[in-house]
């Protein structure tokens, strides 16, 4: 095989299919990127056996065929070439030659024959989704997915499409985070649990593309946008009712300056260490909510806000990195934040609208 | 087992042994007590000692449960844990959340740990130690029993010899042969031998006992399985001579009369043992005894001067002290 491809466009390729790579040691096949020739495009895959990606790019074939390179090494290697034509060359005793410019460099291929069959996934559903709203969706949820591989629905995102409404949930028991949005033109009603880390890679490597493509299989979902194709296994089991930890009611309701709140409570953390929570307090009548922090052995945070409060006076406290997170990703300049009790779970939600909410359980109040 | 009957949950558990599938059961009798008033679907955390930090621990505790009563909390491997991380949790311990469980799991903490002692003035510690060897006959009896099945004592040694000393192993046997059982609700040593292939590795206090008891076949066989497992046969002359000294000591205290305590002080050996030994004593006089030991250095000078096949010699000094009251 002999192919020679624009630095950028070979880079784009390949960092769009290392996602992909495997780190496991036990299967060496899966840390190399799949090379073969297509018609005038060369196409790249990757997989570690849980999600698989394939892009293509044009270029000029001088002899086709296919080969494995080292995934990593070969990306590094490209990365680091200057703007300029690159020219990959596999010989047939199990070396590369990747040459740009003055630049050469020999690589030992992997037996492509080893490589897994790229999966054929038939979709039994299938929705489009403008890749801005939908990495903006999964950007905003997916700081509440689970990291614990013990209860792997919560690793997952519930998606939902519904009557034009496209729906992400994500909780780790500790925060939920819901948000809706609608959808112009879409149509086909889905419901499934994504791995969250494969929402992410698909948001991430997806930016240019005007549109994604959801299809939905028994036991996999495939992305499709631009020339890439992302395949991930679905999640099983069942998600857990969400519904019924949303509050109906709550006592207090402060109105307040996302930017503000955020940058204060940037501030007041640096007192809050990991076990010790933030404190709020709500003053109803001085149109205040005071945060404050105090680490034992260190020393104390305070600072007020001046907001637009509704209903009692109230103190609640909060993990401080989860309020960051929630108070980042939410919807608005401004937002609100309800409070029903010390006990019960804060919300945070666009000061008007409803379609993202933030609900973040207490800490106690020492 | 102190966490059985429990009627309210405390705020911190401790449950510690050498057993893991005690500590397994305890948990999983914890788990279900507390998924009685809460969802675990979204108040369950699991901690690895060995990496966790002990602040995460406490800020998942110190977190108020999702629409429930508590939150359980899990740290496995305790003992693994950094001193400064066990610190942070026994600091915790003082002042435990009222709304969360924390289960600390651990093979071996020191009593006189603070955590340890922080939990233990909460009441909620608990020892799960694997049975005594003499027990695990008793033990495997009671496990049939939570399965609705009765099993006489020698289809319970039976399971023992085949099996080994490894509960979880035995437990996996016995539903093996509750399987093969079907509707009977009472089993034997034919249910045990039909079903149950011998895989445990020999034990060189099992061909005591065997010579012990003047058992010369079972004494034979358990030999050859020693041997063939890759004991030394000097390895096994040391612990018979041990052994033999032992009775000797206990048909000494016998013959002048000792009361059982007096034996487990000269003997220096826990009630069990003392009975143990005493009802291979009464097999031997202390004649016998006084030449097996006597024969016993001599086998040892021949074995070590190369007079004589090795095995040979050792079986035949074995013969002699196990037939000669007949």
């Amino acid at each position: 095989m002999k192919v020679s491809i624009a630095r950028g466009e070979l880079l784009d390729a390949l960092s769009t299919v290392s996602k992909g790579l495997s780190s496991r040691t036990t299967l060496p096949i899966l840390s190399g990127i799949h090379i073969a020739t297509k018609g005038d495009m060369v196409v790249f895959q990757a997989t570690d056996l849980e999600i698989s990606i394939k892009t293509s790019c044009k270029a000029r074939i001088d002899e086709p065929g296919q080969a494995v390179l080292s995934g990593r090494l070969l990306t590094d290697i490209v990365r680091s070439l200057p703007e300029a034509a690159v020219t990959l060359e596999v010989s047939a005793g199990g070396s590369a030659l990747v040459t740009c410019g003055q630049s050469k460099f020999t690589m030992k291929t992997l037996p492509a024959d080893d490589y897994p069959k790229f999966p054929e996934v038939d979709p039994s559903t299938t929705v489009s989704l403008p890749t801005e709203t939908f990495s903006r969706v999964v950007h905003q949820v997916s700081k509440a997915v689970s990291k614990d591989e013990t209860r792997p629905i919560l690793t997952g995102i519930l998606v939902v499409v519904d009557s034009g409404i496209l729906r992400m949930v994500a909780t780790d028991s500790y925060r939920l985070c819901v948000r809706e949005v609608a959808v112009e033109g879409m149509s086909g009603d889905i419901e499934l649990v994504i791995p969250g880390k494969a929402l992410e890679d698909v948001a991430k490597i997806a930016g240019a593309a005007e549109s994604i493509s959801l299809g939905v299989s028994e036991n996999q979902v495939v992305f499709t946008f631009g020339d890439t194709t992302f395949i991930s296994r679905r999640i099983e089991g069942s998600f857990p009712n969400y519904r019924q930890l949303l509050p109906k009611e709550h006592a207090t309701r402060v109105i307040i300056d996302r930017a503000e709140l955020l940058e204060a409570v940037k501030r007041v953390s640096l007192m809050a260490q990991h076990s010790t929570p933030l404190r709020i307090s709500v003053s109803t009548a001085e149109h205040t909510l005071t945060l404050s922090a105090a680490a034992q052995d260190v020393g104390e945070a305070t600072e007020d806000l001046q907001v637009t409060p509704e209903g009692e006076d109230i103190e609640i406290a909060f993990n401080h990195a989860y309020l960051v997170d929630g108070v980042q990703v939410a919807e608005g300049d401004t937002i609100a934040l309800e409070i029903t009790s010390p006990l019960k779970p804060g919300v945070l939600k666009p000061a008007d609208g409803d379609g993202f909410t933030y609900l973040l359980m207490p800490v106690r109040l020492g | 087992m102190a966490v059985k009957g429990i009627q309210e949950l405390k705020p911190v558990y401790l449950v510690y042994g050498d057993e893991p599938l005690l500590l397994e059961r305890a948990l999983r009798r914890l788990k279900d007590r507390v998924a009685e008033v809460a969802d675990l679907d979204f108040n369950f955390d699991t901690f690895d000692g060995e990496t966790a930090d002990g602040a995460e621990v406490v800020a998942a505790a110190n977190t108020l449960p999702f629409a429930s009563e508590r939150r359980l909390v899990v740290v496995r491997n305790v003992d693994k844990m950094r001193a400064s991380e066990q610190a942070v949790l026994a600091t915790y311990a003082l002042d435990p959340a009222p709304t969360a469980c924390l289960v600390l799991v651990a093979t071996k903490l020191r009593r006189d740990s603070k955590l340890y002692k922080a939990v233990d003035a909460l009441g909620g510690t608990a020892e799960y130690r694997a049975p005594g060897r003499s027990e695990y006959p008793t033990w495997v009896v009671e496990l049939f029993g939570t399965r609705g099945r009765k099993i006489d004592r020698g289809g319970a040694e039976a399971l023992v010899a085949a099996v080994g000393r490894d509960l979880r192993r035995l437990e996996t046997e016995a539903d093996k042969v509750v399987a093969y059982a079907g509707d009977r609700l009472s089993l034997t040593r034919a249910d045990i031998e039909a079903v149950v292939e011998a895989t445990a590795a020999p034990s060189v206090f099992d061909f005591l006992n065997a010579l012990g008891s003047r058992e010369c076949g079972s004494a034979f066989a358990l030999l050859d399985a020693l041997l063939g497992s890759g004991e030394e046969l000097l390895g096994v002359h040391a612990m018979t001579v041990r052994h033999l000294r032992t009775l000797t000591s206990a048909r000494a205290l016998l013959d002048r009369g000792a009361a059982s305590g007096a034996m487990q002080r000269e003997l220096g050996m826990q009630e069990w043992q003392v009975r143990n030994a005493v009802a291979q004593a009464r097999r031997f006089g202390a004649d016998e005894l006084s030449r097996a030991l006597r024969d016993a250095a001599d086998l040892e000078a021949r074995l070590k001067s190369g007079q004589g096949e090795p095995r040979v010699i050792f079986e035949m000094w074995l013969a002699g002290v196990c037939a000669r009251s007949s």
